[in-house]
C-alpha cells in the first residue's frame, strides 16, 4: 500500500513571497522539497532588444526598470559603460553625487530586502522601520532627481541636475541619524531567537559552490568569498573612500542577513566620506557630443541650439567596439556588455543580470529543506524579478 | 596614377583625382560645403582644409582644390587643420539664425552635422547677425535666405550646371545674396535640385514644408516612373503617406540629380478619403465592396463571358506605366486563359515605333545618360528632351559643356538649357535630314563600306531623293565629321514610324567610319521598353480593339493601370465602346474616368508599396524597393494605433499582377505564383540573372543592321495647305501623374499651341491670340504661341489635362487652314 | 583585496540566545517608539510638498501674448525613449511654424522628463501633478486644448 509519492507544487507567480512574479514548481516529498525549477519570464519586456532600437540617451530610463527596488545603481551602471566606450572623462563633483545616489540605491534596495524578507520569515515589525527610512531616501531621490522610484538622475557624461543645498543637508541629516535607525533593526532581529533558528544552517552553499553558480555580491560575499566590484575593479572614484567589504563564514541565509546588514552600515559611511569631500566644479562633461547646452545657452547661441538638436534627435554616436563593464549593483554584479557599430544606437546591449545568476541557484539551495524555508531562503537571495526577465 | 598618403594609409587614385576625393576612396570624409563632385571645385567654403606634411605642397591646404600627386602625405586629423576647421565653423556660424526648430532641413542638414564634428561648441562673436529678404521662388521651392553661408552651390548648380540664368549671386561680400532679381517662380524644370544641394536649410521642400523631420521617415531606394529615363530616387514616407522625394545617386543614370517632374509629382500615391484623390477601396458597380467580394465577382464575371463567348472575348489592356512585373504576369494570363492580348499600346504608329526602338537597340549602340554627358555631339532627333524626358537635357547640357555641338531635328521649338543649332522640319523630313547629314559627314564613297549595311543605304538613298539640305547642315557636318563619339538622341512622340529605326542604323553606319556612334531612345513612358520586348505582333492596339468591341467581338476588358480616357483620342467612340460592353474591370491607383466607370474597381497598389521593376529607355533593368505598406493614411495622432482594427494596413491593396492573377485564376494553376517565377522566363536574357535584377542591361538586342524595320515604307504624304496637329508631351500638364498630382497642380502651364511664324502670317495669327480649331469632334479653343523656331505646316499642341485634345478623334490628324479660326 | 578593507561579520555570531530577552528588547524598541510622532500623514487629506524638480503630467507653456511657445520643432517627440508624443506642424499666414496637433499619451509616458530637458523653447514643462484619473484610457491621450490648462482639471 504505502508508496512514496512526491507532489508538485506551484509557487508564484502571484505569491507575495516570491517578491514579485517568480514562479518556483517545487516537488515535495511530505514537506521536504526533492526539487525545485524556477520558471522566469512573466516579467519579460524585451528592455534588450528595445534597446537596440533606442539611441544611448534613450536606454537610460529604461536602466531604472531593471532592479528597480535600486533604480540608481543600474543607471549608474550603463553610464560607466557607454562612456569606457566614448572614452570621455566624468567631472568629479559628478562622480562623488554618483557614488551618493548608487549606495543610497544600495540601502534602498537593502531595505526593500530586509523588510519584506523579515515579513516572510513572520517579523512583522521590520518592515515598517525599514521603510520609514526608505521613505526618507525617496524624498532626497525626489529632491534632487524630480522622481523618487526611478530617479533617472545619473546621465551619459555625468549626472542631470546640480545638487541643491537641500539635498545637501537632507543627506548629512540622514548619515547622521541612520545608524541610530541601524541599531533599530539589529535590536529587532539579530539576536532574536525565533529569527536564529528560521535562518541558521538555512540555504547553505560552500564558496567554492557560490563561485561556480555565479553568485555575486551579498549571496557570494556570505559564503566568505571577498568579491566586491567596488573594491576589485573600483569605478567611478570609488577608490577614493574608505569602505569595508563584509564578508560571512557559514553561507547560510542568517550569514547573507549580516553581510548586509553591515553593508547598510558601510553605505552610509561611504555617503558620509562623500558628502563631506563633495568636490565643487560641473556635474556634467563638457563634450559636446554628449552634453546637452543650458537653455539659456540654447536660446542665444546657434552652435548651442545645433548641438541641443543633434544629441537629442540623433543621439551621440559612439564608436565601433565593444565592452564588458560591471558595478556593484545591490544584488551583485550587475554587467553591461556592449556592442557599438559607430552609430547612436547600440548593436547589443546584453545585461548581466545578478539576480539571474541567483534565482538559477535556488534548484540547489532548496533541495532537502521544508516549504517554509524556501520563502526564508528565496527572501535572503533577495531577487527582483524586473532585472531577471529584463 | 598617382600613389599618395592620406591619414597614414596608402592609396593609388587615377589622374585629375582631388585629394578630397581620394581621401573619400579610402572611407575618410573630409567634411565640406561647397565641394559636389557633380558641381567641382571652387575652394569657397575654406572648410575642406587638410595638412600636407610631404610633396609639392606643404601646409594647410584646401583638399578640394588639389589633385592628387605622387609623394604626397595628407594628414586629415592633424591638429593644426582641425584647429582651422573649427575655426571657419565657428566663422560661417556668425550669421546664421536660431532656425533649427522651424527650419525642415534640421535632423538632414549638412550645417549641423559639420558643426558637431568640427568640434564648435560656443558661440564667441557677440554682434549681431546679418539678415535678408527671402524671395517667393515658386510652389516647389521655399528661399530663406538668412541661414546661407555662401558656399555658392546653388548658383554653381542652376547656373552652370543645369544652365538657367534667373537664379545667382548679388552683392559682394557679407551681404552676398542668391536670389532672384525679384519674386517669381523659378524657371528651372530641375530647381528642386536645389533643396538637396543647399547644405543648409535656404531652399527647402515647400510641398514637404513643416511636414516631417528626417528622423521619423521610412525611406527606400526607389525609382521615377513618369518618364522612360527611370531616373533612382529615395522615397520617404510616413504616416503612410509620401511626403518627398529625393535623388538618388546612380552613376550611370540620373546622377545625382532629379526633375522637378519626378521630385514633387508624387503625391497621387496619398490616398485620402476625405478628397477625391487616390481611390482607396474596391468598388462593386460604383459601390464600395470587400476587397475578396470585388476580385471575385471580376473573376466570376470574366469566367462568364470566356465561357460564353470563347476566351478571345475577354481581352486585357495595360499601359505605358505597368511594372516588367504587371507586364509578364498580362502575358502569362493571356497565354495560359487564351484571353485576348495583352495590350499595351493605343496607337498603332507608336507601337510600330516603340518595337523598332526596343529591337535595334543593341548592345553596342546602346548609351547611358553618362556617356551623353560624355560625348562629343549631339543629335537630337525627333524629341524634345526638355519635355519628354528632362533629365536627359540635363545630360545633353554638361556635353555642351565641355563643348559638345548639339544639333536639334524636330518639328517643335525644341528649347535646351545649352546652345544648339535647330532644324525646324516635319516629322517626315527628320529622316532625309538625318540621311543627308550623316552621309555628308562619313566623308567616304557609300560604296566601300561593308556590305551588311547595302540594304539599309539602298533605302537611305531613296530618302535623299529630291532632297535640297540647307546649307547650315553642311556646317554640322562637319563637326559631326569631326567627333568620334557622337550620340543620337531619337524620340518616338512625333516621329515618323520608320525613324527610330532609321536613326539606330544610322548610328551602326558611323561606326563603320570608326566612330564610336551611341543611340539613346527617348520613349513614350517608363513601361515602354518593357512592353516593347513583351508586345507580340498578333496582339492588337487599342484602336483595334475598339473595333472589337464595337462589332460585338470582345466582350470583357481588364485595364490593367491603364486609363484610354487620358490616352485614347477619340472620348464620344470610347464612351460608347465601353458601354456596348458587358464587363470591365479596373486596376489602377488613379482616380481615373475608367476607374469610375468600371464594372469592378479594384485598387492597385503604387510603386511604393511594393517592388517593382522597370526597364529603362536603354534596356536598364532597375528595381525599386517599397517604401511603405500603403493603406489607408494615419491621421494625426493615430500612430501608433490604439485602437484595434482587424485589417492590415495596405491589405486592401494588391500591385496589378497579383490582382491579375488571382482575377485569372492563376493561383490555381501555380500556386506560389511570385516574380521570381514568372518575370525572368519573360524576357530572354534576364533568367542568367535572377529577379530582381537592378542595374543591369540584360534584354538588349543583337547587334547588326536589321533592316527589316527600315525598309517599311508608310504614306508620307501632306496636302497642300495643311496642317498637322502634333500632339506633345510637356513637362507638367500632360502626363496622367500631373493629372492626378497636386503637388505639380500649381506649375502647370495653360494650353498653348506652337505654330511657325510664318504660318502665324499665313493665317493672320499673332501671338496669344486665341484660335479655335475645328476638329472631327468639334472645336478646340486655344492660345497660340508664334515661334520661328516651330515648322511649317504644323500646329503643335500639349495633350494637356485642361484642354480636350480628344476631339481630335485620331492619332495622326491633318487640318486644313479654313478650319482655323481667330476669336 | 587587502585583509584590512574585509571585515568579517561571522565572528562573534552566537548559536546561543533565548526566546525571552529578544523579544523584550524588541519590546522595548518598539514602546521607544510608540509615542514618538508619528511620521506617516493622512493622505490624501494631508500631502506631502512635492520637489522643485517633480517630474509629474505635461503642459504646453504659453508666452506673454497667451500664444503656445511650441515651434513643433519635433524634438521632444524623437529624444521621447516611450514614444508617447505625437507632433504635426502646420504653417500660418506669416510663414511661421506652429503646431496643428500636439498630443502626449500619458499612459505611454514613463515621466523621464527628457521632452522638457530637449525643448529649446522652454514650451514644454513637466508639472507637480502626480494623481490623475479618468473613466477611459482614450481620455489620457492629451492634446493641445489639455495640455495647455494641464492641471486645472486635476488642481480643482
Amino acid at each position: 500500500m504505502s508508496e512514496s509519492k512526491t507532489v508538485t507544487l506551484n509557487m508564484g507567480p502571484h505569491h507575495p513571497a516570491t517578491h514579485g512574479v517568480l514562479r518556483v514548481v517545487l516537488e515535495l516529498d511530505g514537506e521536504t522539497i526533492v526539487n525545485a525549477t524556477p520558471v522566469i519570464g512573466y516579467l519579460h519586456r524585451g528592455i534588450e532588444k528595445i534597446c537596440e532600437s533606442r539611441t544611448y540617451q534613450q536606454i537610460l530610463p529604461l536602466t531604472d526598470r531593471l532592479d528597480y527596488s535600486a533604480a540608481s545603481a543600474n543607471n549608474l551602471g550603463y553610464c560607466v559603460a557607454v562612456e569606457k566606450l566614448l572614452g570621455i572623462e566624468v567631472p568629479k563633483r559628478a562622480q562623488y553625487l554618483r557614488v551618493i545616489m548608487a549606495e543610497f540605491a544600495r540601502i534602498m534596495g537593502h531595505h526593500l530586502w530586509l523588510g519584506t524578507h523579515a515579513l516572510d520569515i513572520g517579523a512583522m515589525t521590520v518592515i515598517f522601520y525599514a521603510f520609514r527610512d526608505r521613505e526618507m531616501i525617496m524624498a532626497m531621490n525626489e529632491e534632487i532627481a524630480g522622481y523618487r522610484l526611478t530617479p533617472s538622475f545619473i546621465r551619459i557624461g555625468g549626472v542631470a541636475y546640480e545638487a541643491t543645498d537641500d539635498f545637501i543637508a537632507k543627506v548629512r541629516k540622514f548619515v547622521a541619524w541612520f545608524p541610530k535607525a541601524l541599531e533599530g533593526y539589529h535590536q529587532l532581529l539579530t539576536d532574536n531567537k525565533i529569527w536564529t533558528t528560521r535562518t541558521m544552517n538555512i540555504g547553505k552553499i560552500s564558496a567554492e559552490e557560490a563561485i561556480n553558480h555565479g553568485l555575486t555580491g551579498p549571496s557570494l560575499r556570505g559564503s566568505g568569498v571577498a568579491y566586491d566590484v567596488r573594491k576589485a575593479f573600483p569605478y567611478s572614484s570609488y577608490g577614493d573612500f574608505d569602505f569595508k567589504i563584509p564578508i560571512g563564514e557559514n553561507g547560510d541565509v542568517y550569514d547573507r542577513y549580516l553581510v548586509r546588514m553591515e553593508e547598510f552600515k558601510q553605505s552610509i559611511a561611504i555617503i558620509a566620506q562623500a558628502i563631506e569631500n563633495l568636490p565643487s566644479g560641473p556635474v556634467m562633461t563638457d563634450n559636446p557630443l554628449v552634453a546637452s547646452p543650458s537653455q539659456p545657452e540654447v536660446q542665444t547661441d546657434i552652435s548651442a541650439l545645433i548641438r541641443r538638436f543633434m544629441v537629442n534627435a540623433k543621439g551621440t554616436p559612439v564608436p565601433s567596439g565593444e565592452l564588458y563593464s560591471a558595478v556593484e549593483g545591490a544584488k551583485g554584479e550587475l554587467g553591461f556588455y556592449l556592442v557599438g557599430d559607430g552609430s547612436e544606437q547600440p548593436y547589443r546591449l546584453k545585461i548581466r543580470s545578478s539576480c539571474f545568476y541567483l534565482a538559477s541557484a535556488l534548484p540547489r539551495l532548496l533541495v532537502g529543506h521544508m516549504v517554509a524555508d524556501a520563502i526564508a531562503i528565496i527572501g535572503s537571495l533577495d531577487v527582483v524579478l524586473g532585472e531577471i526577465d529584463r | 596614377m598617382p600613389r599618395l598618403i592620406i591619414d597614414e594609409r596608402e592609396i593609388e587614385v587615377p589622374e585629375g583625382t582631388k585629394v578630397i576625393d581620394a581621401a573619400e576612396m579610402l572611407g575618410i570624409v573630409i567634411p565640406r560645403f561647397c565641394y559636389h563632385e557633380a558641381l567641382g571645385s571652387v575652394g569657397a567654403c575654406r572648410m575642406c582644409a587638410v595638412k600636407f606634411i610631404q610633396g609639392p605642397f606643404k601646409g594647410v591646404q584646401m583638399s578640394c582644390m588639389i589633385e592628387a600627386q605622387d609623394g604626397m602625405v595628407v594628414s586629415t586629423t592633424d591638429q593644426e587643420a582641425v584647429e582651422f576647421r573649427k575655426r571657419v565653423i565657428e566663422l560661417l556660424m556668425k550669421n546664421h539664425p536660431l532656425d533649427c526648430p522651424v527650419c525642415d532641413e534640421g535632423g538632414q542638414c549638412l550645417l549641423q552635422d559639420e558643426t558637431i564634428s568640427g568640434g564648435h561648441a560656443m558661440r564667441r562673436f557677440p554682434g549681431p547677425k546679418r539678415t535678408y529678404r527671402d524671395q517667393y521662388l515658386g510652389p516647389f521651392i521655399k528661399h530663406e535666405m538668412n541661414r546661407c553661408i555662401h558656399c555658392y552651390r546653388c548658383s554653381r548648380f542652376y547656373q552652370e550646371f543645369a544652365g538657367y540664368r534667373d537664379l545667382g549671386p548679388m552683392q559682394i561680400g557679407d551681404r552676398l545674396y542668391f536670389g532672384r532679381f525679384s519674386d517669381g517662380c523659378l524657371e528651372s524644370p530641375f530647381s528642386g535640385n536645389l533643396v538637396d544641394i543647399c547644405p543648409t536649410g535656404v531652399y527647402t521642400d515647400k510641398t514637404a514644408r513643416f511636414k516631417l523631420r528626417r528622423w521619423d521617415l521610412q525611406r527606400a531606394p526607389g525609382l521615377c516612373n513618369q518618364c522612360s529615363l527611370g531616373c533612382n530616387t529615395v522615397a520617404n514616407a510616413h504616416y503612410r503617406g509620401v511626403m518627398r522625394m529625393e535623388a538618388r545617386f546612380n552613376r550611370d543614370v540620373n546622377g545625382y540629380f532629379l526633375c522637378d517632374a519626378g521630385r514633387f509629382g508624387f503625391s497621387y500615391a496619398n490616398g485620402d478619403p476625405g478628397l477625391w484623390r487616390r481611390p482607396l477601396f474596391p468598388k462593386i458597380a460604383g459601390e464600395v465592396a470587400g476587397a475578396a467580394d470585388a476580385l471575385s465577382a471580376a473573376r466570376k464575371a470574366l469566367d462568364d463571358i470566356a465561357a460564353k463567348n470563347g476566351p478571345g472575348a475577354v481581352a486585357v489592356v495595360g499601359s505605358q506605366r505597368n511594372s516588367l512585373e504587371t507586364q509578364s504576369m498580362m502575358n502569362l494570363v493571356c497565354e495560359t486563359r487564351g484571353w485576348l492580348g495583352p495590350v499595351f499600346f493605343f496607337d498603332p504608329a507608336m507601337r510600330l515605333k516603340t518595337l523598332s526602338a526596343v529591337h535595334e537597340l543593341d548592345g553596342e549602340i546602346a548609351v547611358s545618360m553618362k556617356q551623353i554627358e560624355n560625348a562629343d555631339f549631339i543629335l537630337v532627333v525627333g524629341a524634345d528632351p526638355l519635355n519628354e524626358a528632362p533629365m536627359s537635357a540635363m545630360a545633353i547640357r554638361q556635353a555642351a559643356r565641355k563643348k559638345a555641338p548639339v544639333v536639334t531635328i524636330d518639328p517643335r521649338p525644341v528649347s535646351l538649357p545649352c546652345d544648339s543649332q535647330h532644324f525646324a522640319v516635319l516629322p517626315k523630313d527628320i529622316e532625309s535630314y538625318l540621311g543627308a547629314l550623316i552621309l555628308k559627314a562619313m566623308g567616304k564613297d557609300a560604296a566601300s563600306l561593308g556590305s551588311e549595311s547595302e540594304n539599309f543605304r539602298a533605302y537611305l538613298g531613296s530618302q535623299l531623293e529630291n532632297f535640297n539640305p540647307p546649307e547650315s547642315l553642311d556646317q554640322c557636318a562637319r563637326l559631326l565629321a569631326a567627333s568620334s563619339k557622337p550620340v543620337i538622341i531619337c524620340g518616338t512622340d512625333v516621329t515618323m514610324e520608320t525613324t527610330p529605326a532609321f536613326a539606330a542604323d544610322c548610328v551602326r553606319l558611323l561606326n563603320l567610319c570608326e566612330k564610336q556612334a551611341g543611340l539613346f531612345n527617348l520613349l513614350p513612358g517608363a513601361g515602354s521598353f518593357g512592353a516593347g520586348l513583351l508586345s507580340r505582333t498578333e496582339v492588337p492596339t487599342f484602336a483595334d480593339l475598339v473595333e472589337y468591341i464595337e462589332n460585338g467581338r470582345v466582350r470583357g476588358l481588364v485595364f490593367a493601370e491603364s486609363d484610354p480616357f487620358h490616352c485614347y483620342p477619340d472620348r464620344a467612340r470610347l464612351e460608347s465602346a465601353l458601354s456596348k460592353l458587358d464587363f470591365f474591370l479596373a486596376l489602377d491607383y488613379f482616380p481615373s474616368e475608367t476607374a469610375r466607370r468600371a464594372s469592378v474597381f479594384y485598387p492597385a497598389s503604387t510603386i511604393f508599396e511594393t517592388g517593382a521593376t522597370f526597364l529603362n529607355q536603354e534596356g536598364r533593368a532597375q528595381f525599386a524597393s517599397p517604401v511603405h505598406c500603403g493603406g489607408e493614411p494615419i491621421r494625426p495622432g493615430e500612430h501608433p494605433p490604439r485602437v484595434y482594427s482587424g485589417l492590415v494596413p495596405g491589405g486592401d491593396h494588391l500591385p496589378a499582377w497579383k490582382a491579375l492573377a488571382s482575377i485569372a485564376g492563376m493561383e490555381e494553376t501555380c500556386p506560389d505564383i511570385a516574380p521570381e517565377k514568372f518575370v525572368p522566363p519573360s524576357i530572354p536574357g534576364f533568367e542568367a540573372l535572377g529577379y530582381p535584377v537592378d542595374g543591369q542591361r540584360p534584354a538588349l538586342a543583337k547587334s547588326g543592321f536589321k533592316t527589316q524595320w527600315g525598309l517599311n515604307t508608310f504614306d508620307k504624304s501632306q496636302a497642300p495647305l495643311t496642317f498637322e496637329l502634333l500632339m506633345v508631351e510637356w513637362i507638367f500638364g500632360t502626363s496622367e501623374f500631373s493629372a492626378w498630382s497636386d503637388s505639380l497642380a500649381p506649375a502647370v502651364l495653360p494650353p498653348l499651341m506652337s505654330i511657325s511664324a510664318k504660318d502665324a502670317v499665313r493665317l493672320g495669327l499673332a501671338d496669344k491670340d486665341k484660335v479655335s480649331v475645328e476638329l472631327a469632334g468639334g472645336e478646340l479653343e486655344i492660345v497660340v504661341s508664334v515661334s520661328d523656331r516651330t515648322a511649317e505646316s504644323v500646329l503643335i499642341v500639349p495633350r494637356h489635362n485642361g484642354l480636350e485634345w480628344q476631339k481630335s478623334h485620331d492619332f495622326r490628324v491633318f487640318v486644313s487652314s479654313e478650319k482655323i479660326r481667330k476669336i | 583585496m587587502e585583509k584590512s578593507d574585509i571585515i568579517n561579520v561571522s565572528k562573534n555570531r552566537g548559536e546561543k540566545g533565548n526566546y525571552v530577552k529578544p523579544i523584550l528588547k524588541g519590546l522595548q524598541f518598539t514602546m521607544g517608539n510608540f509615542f514618538k510622532k508619528p511620521v506617516t500623514i493622512q493622505y490624501p487629506d494631508q500631502k506631502t510638498v512635492r520637489s522643485q524638480r517633480w517630474r509629474g503630467l505635461h503642459k504646453l507653456n504659453v508666452d506673454e501674448k497667451g500664444e503656445l511657445k511650441c515651434v513643433a520643432c519635433g524634438l521632444c517627440a524623437a529624444v521621447c525613449p516611450s514614444q508617447a508624443i505625437t507632433i504635426l506642424a502646420r504653417e500660418d499666414e506669416g510663414g511661421t511654424r506652429h503646431p496643428e496637433k500636439f498630443e502626449v499619451n500619458e499612459l505611454r509616458c514613463i515621466f523621464c522628463g527628457f521632452c522638457q530637458d530637449a525643448c529649446p523653447k522652454s514650451a514644454i514643462s513637466l508639472t507637480k501633478i502626480y494623481e490623475y484619473v479618468n473613466y477611459n484610457r482614450e481620455d489620457f491621450v492629451f492634446d493641445i486644448s489639455i495640455l495647455k490648462t494641464t492641471g486645472e482639471k486635476w488642481n480643482s
